[in-house]
């Protein structure tokens, strides 16, 4: 039985066409995944069904149940039944769980106050049934983006979703956690709750999802059950073309140590443990090594803190092509010819309200400059639109704001940045974190171009197929130290996973 | 999202619509549409006296708007710089006896002064701006009542003060002078529109800044030629400009406006930054108040008493965004002049005075107002 229907939706920003007459039908609990590559219209798509975009700035229809709905804004979608939880968490951090869970929708007493013994308990009822160890009270700026996430799914299925849609909802979640939440949609499902489950991760999706439908280019242009496609034919549906390799890795013949450390630790800001401890590692040039483990096992802090942006005091050496440094900001990383690419590019990688240019001129800023401080503009033009060029970044011009550009296009703005510095050592932590295939293999093939001019790659990586795709040697995390290494011949899955839960 | 060919972005870019532009020009032209009503409210208006006023009382806010937008571009905020020009007057009239050039070392040592004050709590101590320049907001005032004893400090004679309150550049050097800058920017402006192909937005601005400049070259030559204290004025707002689109600080404050973690982790030292923004602002505020003083003759210890908020006004009408990474010196001197003619009409009008307070607000609210509707339809 059909649940949801959205027929010829067309909808378009100035000089764009986000979504070309669209149509999309989902069936009573099902897992529907909706696949496409970044910018392809999925979270336009969502927007529209969830209110975001209210009716009449689009053309085309939305049926629940058979019913016409025109939604004028969120809180009338919420009203049918469609709950949507978004990539960027909409929670408030400093009020309670169940302050967060009942939020605009307040059960009332008879005296018009809130009924806080209702909305307690009923929040307790919520975060027994999910198997979440929190009480109501807690304050969600408590818990991780993981748990925040759990609280999203609570709040959606105490307004009753019968629809809910779960924008890249594993994209910071644990291991553990990505069990609880499949866990969570099958029991959903059990009840009848239609979900459409948005994610480039394919393992998911096949673990997941009954069914798939893919955009592009703001069409659609087909939907199948899980078993009767391969991978690779779903890859060339969103893709347009065949990608015949996920992870077209070069090996190069290792050169000179770029980056070492001896018995690096770091105490922790608190308390007298240690955040990182005994960490040894060496990186060669022309070398991609990746750093595995699961969530907290230390990995972003290691390559922080060796950044100078952790700002605790460190032990242990660590050099720089044989040069014992001392880094205590960021500045001297990139004096020493470090470069990191951080694992959340709007939070930390980019400057938003800053164009495409002026991104990619930021670390090189000093030397596009005279000893003054004059900036040589056509210098930094020429920078930047010659990264633009190399890295085929898709952007109007140089002066379009970042902030417009696709996740994939963004993360190729971060690189430039970098790039325009000439690294010797370059780190990259979920370099393609939310990013579409077409990207991400174009990323992969950047790590190569890098590796054979003599630039040595740390590359912190959750997906497992990535590390195992790219690098040269695996270095599993666990709980702050090394856990053990694997050449790239022996390393499987497995083996990392064991190394990565070694002692947990 | 579909990427717009190249071929489509040089449509976009020389085909900007009539309504494109007022959005993006609004307060420009806001500012005509004052400059025009306001010939209808006195024919006095107009009068090369008048406008050499209009520009002889906007200078001291303008210099603090200048301080104020590169402060506010960081995220941040300088609700001191009232108070300095008020303390700065009183330092300036108590080391006069000192001679000119020790007495104005001092007056601008006490902006550097309450700059590193500021920028070490800011920066250092991770204080809130708002809290950090609040408090100094009182300290200033308190110590400019104090050395003073409450009382005003009247200016000795002094042919310096008194040329650079209230003297004129003489009229032949005004004409050269003008004539110089007409040309440097129809040079400049000219250039501009020819890289732009002579697109509808390049020919409007060029056509409007000749014309704004030979109205103000009228009104000065007429009267008794350009003061030297809007002299000094505009070579602080043309520095200003200079900073913030040809210096690395300049790209930097817009950085660390928009995403100081981003920053931050690119390299760029985000302290040091801080402080040579607080010290700009404070030293700026010392100017100004060397210029107030001299221009009245007495330093007043309650000087400067909320010009803060007329800066603050001044850079957000002007577009700057408080939430930092947006805004320029442009902008804020539209602020500034708006502000400025503003108060002139009414006065012109014969209007209570008391109403431009209620004027002023009144325009705050509504500028922002358009300024978020534009944003939002972009």
């Amino acid at each position: 039985m059909i649940k949801l229907e959205m027929k010829g939706i067309l909808k378009e920003f100035p000089g764009v066409r986000a979504l070309n007459n669209v149509t999309f039908t989902a069936e009573r609990g099902e897992v529907l995944a909706l696949l496409g590559e970044n910018g392809a219209g999925k979270s336009t798509l969502m927007k529209i069904l969830s209110g975001v975009y209210a009716h009449g700035t689009y053309e085309g229809e939305i049926l629940v149940d058979g019913q016409v709905c025109k939604f004028a804004n969120t809180r009338e979608a919420e009203h049918a039944g469609i709950a949507i939880i978004h990539q960027e968490l909409n929670l408030i951090p400093g009020l309670s769980i169940a302050e967060n869970v009942f939020l605009g929708r307040e059960p009332k007493t008879k005296f018009g106050t809130i009924d806080w013994k209702r909305v307690h308990r009923e929040t307790q009822e919520l975060l027994v049934r999910l198997h979440l160890p929190f009480r109501p009270t807690d304050l969600v700026s408590a818990l991780s983006v993981g748990q925040q996430q759990m609280i999203e799914i609570a709040k959606a299925i105490s307004i009753k979703a019968e629809i809910l849609v779960l924008d890249e909802p594993t994209s910071a979640l644990t291991e553990s956690e990505v069990e609880k939440l499949f866990a969570i949609i099958r029991e959903l499902k059990a009840q009848n709750v239609t979900m459409i489950y948005i994610s480039h991760k394919m393992d998911e999706i096949e673990a997941i999802c009954d069914r798939i439908t893919v955009l592009r280019d703001g069409s659609s242009v087909g939907s199948a059950l899980i078993g009767d496609v391969t991978r690779n034919e779903l890859i060339t549906m969103m893709v347009g073309r065949d990608i015949s390799q996920m992870f077209p890795k070069v090996e190069q013949e290792p050169g000179a140590v770029l980056l070492s450390l001896q018995n690096y630790s770091v105490k922790k800001s608190q308390g007298n443990g240690y955040l990182l401890q005994d960490i040894n590692l060496q990186v060669r040039a022309g070398e991609v090594v990746g750093l595995a483990g699961l969530m907290g096992a230390g990995r972003t802090e290691l390559v922080m803190s060796l950044f100078g942006a952790l700002g605790l005091k460190s032990e242990g050496s660590v050099q720089v092509s044989g040069r014992t440094v001392h880094i205590q900001a960021p500045s001297d990383a990139i004096r020493e010819g470090l470069a990191l690419v951080t694992e959340d590019r709007k939070e930390s990688g980019l400057v938003l309200s800053m164009n495409v240019r002026e991104n990619t001129s930021l670390v090189s800023l000093q030397s596009l400059s005279s000893r003054l401080g004059k900036l040589d503009h056509k210098r930094e033009q020429a920078l930047a639109q010659r990264y633009i060029n190399e890295l085929r970044t898709k952007t109007p011009s140089a002066e379009a704001n970042v902030n417009n550009l696709s996740g994939g296009n963004q993360q190729k703005v971060v690189l430039a940045k970098w790039l325009a510095n000439n690294p010797k050592v370059l780190i990259l932590d979920e370099p393609t974190r939310g990013i579409d295939v077409g990207a991400k293999v174009e990323i992969y093939q950047l790590i190569n171009q890098l590796t054979a001019a003599g630039c040595a790659v740390i590359m912190i990586s959750s997906e497992l197929p990535e590390v195992l795709g790219m690098s040269d040697r695996i270095l599993v995390m666990a709980e702050g130290r090394i856990a053990g290494e694997l050449p790239r011949a022996q390393a499987t899955q497995e083996s990392i996973m064991k190394l990565a839960t070694k002692g947990a | 999202m579909k990427t717009a060919t190249p071929l489509q972005q040089e449509t976009v870019s020389s085909g900007l619509n009539v309504r494109q532009l007022i959005n993006r020009y609004s307060t420009l032209i806001a500012l005509a549409v004052l400059f025009i009503i306001a010939n209808f409210v006195s024919e006095y208006f107009v009068q090369p006296q008048n406008l050499t006023n209009i520009t002889l009382q906007i200078a001291v806010n303008g210099i603090l708007a200048v301080g104020m937008t590169m402060v506010i571009l960081t995220g941040g905020i300088d609700l001191g710089v009232g108070s300095v020009v008020g303390l700065t007057g009183v330092v300036l009239g108590m080391t006069q006896g000192y001679g000119v050039v020790p007495a104005i070392l001092a007056t601008l040592a006490t902006g550097i002064i309450i700059g590193l004050w500021n920028a070490l709590f800011i920066s250092r101590f991770n204080i809130p701006p708002f809290i950090v320049t609040l408090g100094m907001m009182t300290i200033a005032r308190g110590f400019a009542l104090y050395l003073s004893n409450g009382a005003a400090v009247s200016l000795n004679e002094n042919k310096f003060y008194e040329q650079l309150g209230t003297g004129f550049l003489s009229v032949n050097l005004s004409a050269v002078l003008l004539g110089l800058i007409a040309l440097f920017v129809a040079f400049v402006g000219f250039k501009a529109m020819r890289q732009k192909s002579f697109n509808l937005e390049s020919v409007i601005s060029f056509v409007l800044s000749l014309a704004g400049i030979g109205l103000f070259s009228w009104a000065y030559l007429s009267y008794q030629g350009v003061p030297y204290l809007v002299l000094v004025f505009a070579v602080i707002v043309l520095w200003g400009i200079w900073v913030l689109t040809q210096t690395t600080f300049g790209r930097y404050l817009y950085a660390i406006g928009g995403n100081a973690k981003a920053a931050y982790l690119s390299g760029v030292n985000v302290k040091k930054n801080l402080v040579k923004v607080y010290v700009t602002s404070s030293v700026l505020a010392a100017i100004a108040g060397i210029i107030m003083t001299t221009r009245v003759g007495s330093a007043d210890p309650n000087g400067g008493n909320m010009f803060e908020l007329d800066a603050v006004a001044a850079a957000v009408i002007g577009g700057t965004s408080l939430a930092g990474g947006f805004g320029t010196i442009g902008g804020a001197m539209i602020g500034a002049f708006i502000i400025g003619i503003l108060n002139n009409i009414l006065i012109l009008a014969n209007v209570n005075p008391y109403f431009q307070f209620i004027f002023k607000g009144l325009i705050i609210i509504a500028a922002v107002l358009l300024d978020m509707k534009n944003k939002q339809q972009k």
